[in-house]
């Protein structure tokens, strides 16, 4: 065997690689959110519908509803996390500057962070009443 | 406002299911691109419009 052939097989040197350098991971989480976004989405549009000519009482009672309230929670966690993978897909695909990228990326993490904790408290707040 | 909102989350949600079934190696040929993606705009004009629609005519609408 030749001195200068590398022992490591190109699949260990690409592994854990790519512009986010976390692989593939992204990639099927992105899958997964997508599939469960489908039912989550009817179910929010359902019940976005189900509120209409409700006076504000009665729609805070049916959002905090436990059954409402979970399927909502559902789609804001899922809808975040795929919001979240899709911007910084988007992100790394099209900023090449490499400050400009970081601050994109910290922008897209802090937007999500803020965005749907906000969701998840104003949804909870309603369930318990407080 | 809602209106759009709906409009949005449809047509990526019909968007995100043409991504799914091209995951699937389907559906790749010039006439099936064409018409996964006249598909996905009618399909979420249509069933914005019928959420809209029978939303009111069930609901009663905003007052």
């Amino acid at each position: 065997m030749s001195g200068t052939q590398p022992m490591r097989t190109p699949m260990r040197r690409v592994r854990g690689l790519g512009a986010a350098r976390s692989g593939t991971g992204h990639f099927w989480h992105q899958r997964v959110t997508s599939v469960a976004g489908i039912p989550l989405t009817i179910g929010l549009l359902l019940i976005i519908t189900a509120l209409l000519g409700h006076s504000h009482a009665a729609v805070v009672q049916i959002l905090g509803s436990p059954i409402v309230a979970i399927i909502m929670l559902l789609f804001i966690i899922n809808t975040a996390y795929h919001m979240w993978i899709g911007m910084q897909e988007i992100i790394l695909d099209y900023v090449h500057e490499e400050k400009l990228k970081l601050l994109s990326l910290l922008a897209n993490t802090f937007f999500v962070f803020a965005v749907s904790l906000a969701s998840i408290f104003a949804i909870l707040k309603l369930s318990f009443g407080v | 406002m809602l209106f759009g909102y709906t409009w949005a989350l449809l047509h990526h949600m019909l968007g995100g299911i043409r991504h799914l079934i091209w995951d699937t190696i389907h559906g790749f040929e010039p006439a099936e691109r064409e018409l996964l993606t006249l598909a996905t705009l009618i399909g979420s004009i249509t069933l914005t419009l019928i959420v809209w629609v029978v939303g009111y005519l069930v609901m009663g609408g905003p007052r």
